[in-house]
């Protein structure tokens, strides 16, 4: 039973690893649904759609051209009261049975959705560092000085599937950073640019893992 | 000497007519933004609820139906929007809902239904902030929903609420309607997915229901 279990799972890794790039983005697509969660129930238009999601998607889709991303607010509409900031499950738990819930896994596999990420995260920041001092006069004027401001983006994204109502992967992304503005006559701001980084490693590693899944369930049949 | 003066009164006019052109210009922006905005249409897709196996009468009371969010630049017609979104929520709750008419009453007559579920009241508040950082536009929407029997005995009142606020960043909302009505949408819609949360787990409703089921048996 356990060598049946291995040799599928290396057969699965020998069909993802030996297709060639532009063969995996000519396989079939790969139906996928993306929803921030937890979504912060202060923010409630963040739900709706976010840079952070727009972010992922693009990089999803560049990693795996196969995958087919339908946004979150049209599988907030679908599930439409359940998965609402103010409504939506507070725990892992109460998020798979909610997926259990047979409308619930009706309304997304009929759009031919077969796995669901869930990504949360954001960006904390420290207290600025530093000082800048800025003056003018006699038809002159500049700044001088240097602060700095240290930034982590932790962001990290479930992968539900659909068909067994159950988290199959878990990736995760931190990125630290600091922003920096040097000053000499002119403050010359320099971003950390942190989230755009989180967001790329965490959406190539969203894409391997959707990929792999893929196959291995194509491998299974 | 003539011409001089001439001169002079082109230049002084040139101001006013300016000035006149700004303000006709400045009305006219006024104006299209003061209109009454429509509200995005609800989703396709039908709310998800256990419907209930009964028959109800669906009514609009006029403080639902004709609420406004309104200030002196924009003015949005909630109650209209609220109707049309409560009108799917309540198909799907029940196997039947039909609009029961204003007049006569439907306390007031056999509606042969078995129960009669009234949206009361919808109110909406907005207070418009500014772009300066520490002064956020607020949007307030509330619903008042009963269900009674069809003899006028009450079963269940909610009252469901939604808040949002968002500060504007500078030159964010030229036109305030592209800030002010996405936040009107999702109060409503937060507002009612409350209210359908609520309802599909109240001890009250499943009672009702469980009593429509019993009734159905006996006959």
């Amino acid at each position: 039973m356990m060598g049946v279990g291995i040799a599928r799972t290396l057969v699965a890794a020998s069909l993802f690893l030996g297709t060639p790039l532009h063969a995996q983005a000519d396989a079939a697509a790969i139906a996928v649904g993306i929803v921030g969660w937890p979504a912060d129930p202060s923010d409630a238009m963040h739900a709706m759609g976010s840079d952070m999601e727009a972010c992922l998607v693009a990089r999803i889709v560049e990693a795996a051209p196969e995958i087919v991303v339908t946004r979150q607010r049209t599988i907030r509409d679908a599930l439409f009261p359940l998965l609402e900031p103010a409504t939506q499950p507070a725990t892992e738990e109460a998020f798979a049975v909610l997926l259990a819930r047979e409308e619930v896994r009706g309304r997304l596999v009929q759009r031919g959705l077969h796995y669901l990420i869930a990504f949360s995260g954001g960006t904390l920041k420290d207290k600025p560092g530093g000082g800048i001092l800025c003056g003018g006069g006699f038809g002159a004027g500049g700044c001088l000085g240097f602060s700095w401001q240290g930034e982590t983006t932790a962001l990290d994204a479930a992968l539900w599937s659909l068909d067994a109502g159950v988290r199959i992967r878990h990736e995760d992304a931190r990125v630290e950073g600091m922003f920096v503005m040097p000053a000499f006559i002119l403050p010359v701001p320099i971003p950390a640019r942190t989230k755009a980084q989180a967001c790329h490693e965490l959406g190539g590693k969203i894409a391997r893992a959707i990929r792999q899944t893929a196959a291995e369930h194509a491998a299974n049949r | 000497m003539r011409w001089i003066e001439s001169e002079r009164l082109a230049s002084a006019r040139l101001p006013r007519l300016l000035k006149q052109w700004a303000c006709a210009a400045l009305v006219t922006l006024a104006l299209t933004a003061c209109g009454t905005v429509p509200l995005e249409p609800s989703p396709e897709a039908a709310p998800i609820f256990r419907q209930l196996d009964a028959r109800v009468g669906v009514v609009y009371a006029s403080p639902a139906r004709t609420a406004v969010l309104s200030n002196p630049l924009i003015r949005i017609e909630v109650g209209q929007a609220s109707v049309a979104r409560f009108e799917r929520v309540f198909t799907s709750m029940f196997t039947q809902a039909v609009a029961l008419p204003d007049w006569p009453p439907w306390r007031e007559r056999s509606t042969g239904l078995d129960g009669v579920i009234v949206l009361e009241q919808t109110d909406a508040e907005l207070v418009l902030g500014d772009d300066g950082g520490r002064n956020p536009d607020v949007v307030r929407i509330a619903y008042r929903v009963c269900l009674y029997e069809s003899g006028g005995a009450e079963i269940r009142c909610w009252n469901p609420a939604a808040r949002h606020s968002h500060q504007r960043h500078p030159l964010e909302c030229l036109d305030m309607r592209s800030c002010i009505m996405p936040q009107t949408e999702i109060c409503m819609r937060e507002a009612i997915a409350r209210f359908m949360v609520e309802a599909e787990t109240d001890p009250a409703l499943k009672a009702w229901s469980a009593r429509i089921a019993r009734r159905g048996v006996s006959r």
